[in-house]
């Protein structure tokens, strides 16, 4: 062994959405766990999935279908941080479709977050402002050189790099009016042949020229120059690093509420603002330190409670469901704002992708769970493990062994394949009660060891990263 | 009937358009009936169905739309349908790649009967897609991710196949359409490896056109392919947005990107909207009229080119306009290029 299977077990979990029992067992073997960093990291060694394969298969116009491709390439790509990290700027950056109900925008731009997730901060706030989807979401669209909407302006710098007490009110009237004249080109209405995608524009007759105030600086700024000297902000670099430290290792406060409450590991905190500040906004390297560190490696047992996506997504890749398009990957998705009758398992749980709440993004961490979502949580995951013809539940039953084994090393296998699972010691004792209980049971009795696999996954303790 | 032995191609002029948003959803393939109707097979997650449409279009409200199927796995329902075709007698058959079956319906949308399993025996599917008669009445169907063309009777009996996996030629990745000529050819959209090839009834590799790219006899992910009774042959060329026409030799003639204008229900219904109308006016309206990942062609004995146009919710018509020579008229090949042009 190169590597050690309950930290890379961790480490997989929250680069990316898991790793079957086979992954890590070849990990493992073959790398050292700053090795898998690296290839985290840098994702361009591993080849990208094939889009025109997934849309082959899944073809349709609701927002589900989308979903599910998304939720398809989270199971089945090789490039795991790749992915999470656009899951991570869709919460820190969260559009709605539910606004303009515009599908090309909101697609592309979760292409985008794909496409420059681990590039440096300045890409990737202008990127954003240049997004019709955010225009639009935001109201840049109605920014204007005589008539300003600060709509934009205002989130860019209080929810998106500086956060509350970092700027004033007139910075925000300054960048707003940098950001005038920033809109996009007016796509073709829904009828009669469906939605064509729309792109940036720029219209010059609309920018304000004058000489602005930014943050104690002056100069006559377009938004460029905006998201230039907030890159630079020591500010910025702490927001975002808290902002990752939040997502990857560990549940924050909400982000509202993060001028009054001091981070959980403020050292942390620090250290990944020191290299963001280090290497211009950069996040492969501040993402390298974060993962390679003693506060991420310690940060395994009970610090994070899995979002729905991770969720749901932790879920079809230990099952292998979907390891191939297989219809119905959409089904987890259905939300009635897309017309579907029923609320989906994903919206149940408190996440609709691609339709967050509000500006702020979710609520995460504890406020994921209440007794109704986890109630869902639990069902979800029971219903999931059930099926023993699904691929990855057929592996886990084979590799799990005979129920007449010893419970307490076949609940430690089990721990073990659904991906390295940490459980307090009240639950483990639980499960080898239960073992033992199935292994007792009459015959004509209905039991088997996916049973056991079921029970596992339904507890609270898998609920955590 | 025999094929021509030159034709003058005097053009390929659109003819119409079928359908809009909310009347057919998402079409994959088109068939049609002998009164005149197109069979558009519709294929979305969560929905499947064929729409029954007027060829010479209509304006119909959708409480007056006529159709048969629906999503599902019992009988008459389909999953993820892929292909549609009609026999003489009007009975349509129809490939869904998720339940791994061909369903008969009769000529009013009824079901008749079903054959297919899951499997990679002789007889056995992994995904059917295309599927095409041949000259003696056998369905000849793509076996898509066992990567083969096998052949079976109306009833599912299996009479035989070829194919292998991997890039060679006469090999196949991921096929989906196919057709069989009236000579008892069998083209193959050749999806995985960006091309379509051709084989004797036996199996033999004729030839084969294509590479990835967006020129000309290039193709990014080819998806059906039509041969029509002059041996003219076209592919829908999904990722390129067009549908591209070769001769019978293989040889490049032009490409198809669309002419879309307003069918008749469209029309009617914009008259009603004005913010659409609007909207359209601001909007980069030229976009309207290409097609958007055409998943099939098609041809009828009447040579109008239906082309399923995917993502904008329509069926594009274009009617072939040639005149066919005989020997007077269209001389011999030519072995070397010439610059003697007359």
């Amino acid at each position: 062994m190169k590597s050690e299977r309950a930290l890379v077990a961790h480490l997989m979990r929250r680069a990316g959405f898991g790793a079957t029992p086979s992954e890590l067992d070849k990990l493992t073997m073959e790398k050292t766990y700053e090795e898998i960093v690296e290839d985290l990291v840098t994702p361009e060694r591993f080849p990208a999935l094939d889009q025109s394969f997934i849309d082959r298969y899944y073809g349709g116009e609701q927002v589900a279908v989308h979903v599910g491709k998304w939720l398809y390439r989270m199971a089945n790509t090789q490039r795991p941080l790749e992915e999470k990290m656009s899951l991570f700027l869709h919460h820190v950056f969260p559009v709605a479709w539910g606004k303009g109900e515009h599908n090309p925008s909101i697609y592309n731009e979760i292409d985008m977050f794909r496409r420059i997730g681990l590039t440096d901060i300045r890409t990737i706030l202008l990127e954003l402002s240049h997004d019709p989807a955010m225009i639009f979401w935001l109201d840049n669209n109605e920014n204007h050189k005589d008539e300003i909407n600060e709509n934009y302006g205002r989130e860019l710098l209080e929810l998106f790099s500086l956060g509350v007490g970092n700027y004033t009110e007139d910075d925000i009237k300054a960048a707003s009016r940098a950001f005038t004249g920033w809109t996009f080109r007016q796509p073709l209405s829904l009828y009669p042949s469906g939605n064509y995608p729309t792109e940036f524009e720029f219209l010059a007759d609309d920018h304000d020229y004058g000489e602005k105030i930014f943050l104690g600086e002056t100069g006559t700024f377009d938004g460029g120059d905006i998201i230039d000297i907030i890159a630079r902000q020591p500010a910025t670099a702490r927001f975002i690093s808290r902002h990752l430290y939040n997502f990857f290792v560990e549940d924050e406060a909400q982000v509202p509420s993060w001028n009054t409450e001091p981070p959980r590991n403020a050292a942390a905190i620090e250290k990944m603002a020191s290299v963001f500040t280090e290497t211009g906004g950069q996040m492969r390297p501040v993402l390298r330190e974060m993962f390679n560190s003693d506060f991420f490696k310690q940060a395994a047992d009970f610090k994070k409670v899995k979002s729905p996506t991770e969720l749901v997504v932790g879920v079809v890749r230990q099952t292998g469901e979907f390891n191939s398009p297989t219809p119905g990957i959409y089904q987890f998705a259905l939300t009635t704002l897309d017309d579907s009758e029923v609320e989906s398992t994903m919206a149940v749980m408190g996440q609709k992708l691609l339709n967050p709440p509000t500006v702020e993004g979710w609520h995460t961490g504890r406020e994921w769970i209440d007794s109704g979502t986890l109630s869902e949580r639990i069902r979800f995951v029971e219903s999931q493990f059930e099926d023993v013809s699904k691929p990855g539940v057929r592996e886990m039953v084979e590799r799990v062994g005979s129920l007449h084994d010893d419970p307490a090393h076949l609940v430690s296998r089990c721990l073990d394949l659904l991906g390295g699972v940490r459980v307090s010691r009240h639950t483990y004792d639980s499960l080898v009660e239960y073992a033992r209980g199935l292994a007792s049971m009459k015959s004509g009795e209905s039991a088997g060891v996916h049973n056991l696999l079921q029970m596992t996954a339904s507890t609270v303790d898998y609920q955590f990263e | 009937m025999s094929r021509p032995h030159g034709l003058l191609r005097a053009g390929y002029p659109y003819l119409r358009t079928l359908g809009m948003r909310r009347v057919i959803g998402y079409p994959t393939d088109v068939g049609w009936t002998d009164d005149g109707n197109a069979l558009i097979l519709m294929r979305s997650e969560g929905a499947a169905s064929v729409r029954i449409w007027p060829i010479e279009d209509a304006d119909l409200f959708t409480d007056d739309l006529k159709g048969f199927g629906s999503y599902g796995a019992g009988d008459g329902q389909m999953v993820w349908p892929v292909q549609l075709i009609t026999d003489g007698e009007g009975h349509i058959y129809i490939s869904d790649e998720a339940t791994h079956r061909i369903t008969r319906f009769d000529p009013d949308g009824q079901f008749v009967s079903k054959f297919g399993a899951r499997g990679d025996s002789d007889g056995e599917f992994d995904g059917p897609t295309g599927i095409s008669f041949d000259p003696d009445g056998n369905l000849v169907v793509v076996d898509s991710k066992n990567h083969r063309i096998q052949r079976y009777t109306v009833d599912g009996e299996y009479l035989g196949g070829f194919g292998s996996h991997g890039s060679e030629p006469g090999q196949l990745d991921l096929p989906w359409g196919v057709h069989v000529d009236e000579l008892g050819d069998i083209y193959v959209a050749d999806w995985g490896n960006n091309r379509f090839q051709a084989f004797s009834p036996e199996g033999e590799l004729k030839i084969a056109v294509g590479k990835l790219g967006d020129g000309e006899a290039e193709f990014d992910r080819p998806t059906g392919v039509a041969v029509d009774a002059h041996g003219d042959i076209y592919v829908s060329d999904w990722g390129n947005n067009r549908v591209q026409m070769f001769n019978s030799e293989g040889h490049y003639l032009w490409s198809f990107r669309g002419d879309a204008s307003l069918s008749r229900v469209a029309r009617n219904y914009m008259l009603t909207n004005a913010m659409s109308n609007r909207l359209r006016e601001m909007g980069r309206i030229e976009q309207e009229k290409y097609l958007r990942r055409p998943r099939s062609v098609r041809i009828d004995s009447d040579f109008r080119l239906f082309i399923p146009d995917y993502e904008s919710y329509r069926v594009q018509i274009y009617q072939k306009d040639v005149v066919v020579l005989d020997r007077t008229q269209f001389a011999a090949p030519l072995r070397n290029p010439t610059l003697e042009v007359t």
